[in-house]
């Protein structure tokens, strides 16, 4: 009985550490990829900020970035989270190749998202005065906003999947918890049974970002 | 009012740099209806948004009112723009904003207070009878609804300029006729510019004062409507408004004619009339035949009225004694603008 009571309590732990690597790094990938994402679109858009170099720069960066799997810039970033969050363990460590990660990735889908904003909305508001500051939070942003949504969704869910690999270099969170027990210790129940709240997780997850996603369509 | 001073517009593609607009000058006055017409690919649009400076110049200069646009800092064009409205082939309507919200965009933009908004936009919707739509989502509109709160919200400002790029191209003839009505009322009551760019002529003849026509980039020839339609200068306009009055007379008329005046021994012709002004209703032909010994048919025939004037093309064959019958023509060629000969007996 005490056993049952320590396994839930200790796979509780793990998913608050789990919740908490990834809807911090969430939360600041979506803002950062969301403002590289407009760059992007915007330096390859002749009415906004037309220009070629900032274009293939950034989006060369973006592409190193995506080019590595995570399990490489996790351990390969690793040593610069001792200097940002002090620590090259537990979740606070991996937070910043989490971080990276995502940005880039979200970078990507944001562009598209952009990009598949009405060009003749875009020139319409600057026809009406806009400046490029309210560009993107008036139109971009409202038009793209249930392409955005999705995007949300599926970053989400590559985080999760992120973040349990970072239980493999010691970063905590549900991943660590099934290798240490379901692998290492061969506790065939306890992987079982994380696989089971994983695929739980991504469900409600894909649930709601599609609730949310339908509900932002206007068109 | 409006002015172009060898207007060029150069922009780099994929397929490298196309020179858009070449050379172009000329003026739209204060509150007429201006069309500039002209095939895809001719360069209106291009030139168009350099009233607004959406397209940036390569040399010389667009004055709107005495501002010269190409010279004006980031700040003064956003303020230039919201002094000039805009509406669209595809409308541009955005999506996620209510037909209210849309049409308040540009006041938001401008700044203008909450209540000024509310009332503004009311005002606004009445104009273009579109009340009852308020709420509702640009899904959710016809065409010609779309266009509309295009209108709406291009005027929104107390816009004294409003420029329409293809604006009936994507509605059915009926709706056009309704939003060029709108248009022309609003353009009288309103006392605003109009400047619309469309490749359809019948557009133009409906409502402009003055055309312009461009062809690759330059401007081939402007004036008034009347007199660009009725008595084009340029080749290319004339081909441009032949596909307008095109006629071919049928194999089967002209085999008959040819027939039957060389069975009766007569010398025939076959001419294209085309009457302006006046002469238009004048009864020229019954005339004619009249005073000559010559048999006038009527093949074919077309008046229509532009800005109130009548023009006419006819289709006629002329048959009798061979002196008769130039004589008959030469007395004709004295009272209509032209005449053209397209067959006559070998």
């Amino acid at each position: 009985m005490s056993n049952r009571f320590s396994f839930v309590n200790a796979l509780r732990g793990a998913l608050l550490e789990t919740a908490y690597m990834v809807s911090l790094s969430l939360v600041i990938s979506i803002v950062l990829g969301t403002l590289l994402g407009y760059c992007l679109y915007a330096t390859s858009n002749r009415y906004l900020m037309p220009n070629r170099y900032a274009n293939s720069i950034i989006g060369f960066t973006v592409n190193m970035v995506r080019s590595m799997p995570f399990i490489i810039l996790l351990v390969a970033v690793l040593p610069l989270s001792k200097v940002v969050a002090g620590t090259m363990v537990g979740p606070k460590a991996i937070i910043l190749p989490l971080v990276i990660s995502s940005t880039a990735f979200f970078s990507r889908l944001s562009e598209s998202a952009f990009r598949g904003v009405n060009k003749g909305v875009v020139e319409y508001a600057l026809s009406a005065g806009a400046n490029n500051a309210q560009i993107f939070f008036t139109i971009l942003l409202p038009e793209a906003g249930s392409t955005l949504i999705s995007a949300v969704t599926v970053a989400t869910i590559a985080l999760l999947g992120s973040s349990a690999m970072a239980g493999t270099v010691g970063g905590g969170g549900v991943g660590h918890f099934a290798i240490s027990y379901g692998y290492e210790r061969f506790q065939t129940r306890i992987l079982l049974v994380c696989i089971a709240v994983l695929a739980i997780i991504v469900q409600v997850i894909q649930f709601i970002g599609d609730l949310a996603a339908r509900r932002a369509d206007k068109s | 009012m409006i002015s172009f001073r060898n207007v060029d517009v150069k922009f780099e593609t994929d397929k490298g740099v196309v020179h858009a607009v070449r050379n172009v000058s000329f003026t739209i006055e204060k509150e007429s209806v201006f069309g500039v017409i002209g095939a895809s690919g001719a360069g209106k649009s291009t030139l168009l948004r350099t009233i607004n400076g959406l397209e940036k110049l390569a040399s010389g200069e667009v004055a709107v009112d005495g501002n010269i646009v190409n010279r004006l800092s980031s700040r003064q064009l956003r303020e230039h723009r919201e002094r000039i409205g805009m509406i669209f082939q595809h409308f541009n309507l955005i999506a996620s904003r209510t037909v209210a919200q849309n049409i308040a965009y540009p006041l938001k933009i401008a700044e203008k207070g909450r209540a000024f908004i509310e009332t503004r936009v009311d005002e606004l919707l009445k104009l273009v009878d579109l009340e009852d739509k308020k709420h509702a989502y640009p899904a959710k509109l016809s065409g010609g609804q779309k266009q509309r709160v295009g209108i709406a919200r291009a005027l929104a400002n107390h816009t004294k300029i409003l420029l329409c790029d293809e604006p009936t191209s994507a509605l059915d003839s009926e709706t056009t006729r309704v939003i060029l009505q709108l248009l022309r009322q609003l353009s009288q009551e309103l006392g605003i510019t109009i400047v619309i760019i469309t490749h359809e002529l019948d557009v133009v003849s409906a409502i402009c004062d003055k055309v312009a026509v461009m062809s690759e980039g330059r401007l081939v020839e402007t004036g008034s409507i009347y007199d660009v339609f009725t008595s084009p200068r340029e080749e290319y306009t004339k081909k441009l408004l032949d596909t307008r009055y095109d006629f071919s007379i049928p194999e089967e008329i002209l085999e008959k004619i040819r027939r039957v005046n060389t069975e009766q021994g007569r010398y025939w012709k076959i001419v294209r009339l085309d009457y302006i002004g006046e002469g238009a209703n004048e009864p020229v032909i019954s005339r004619a035949s009249k005073r000559f010994d010559t048999e006038i048919d009527v093949i074919h025939g077309k008046i229509e009225y532009i800005q109130g004037k009548p023009y006419g093309r006819m289709y006629v064959s002329v048959c009798g004694e061979r002196t008769e019958t130039e004589k008959t023509l030469a007395c004709l060629a004295g009272q209509v603008r032209s005449i053209e000969t397209l067959y006559e007996a070998s």
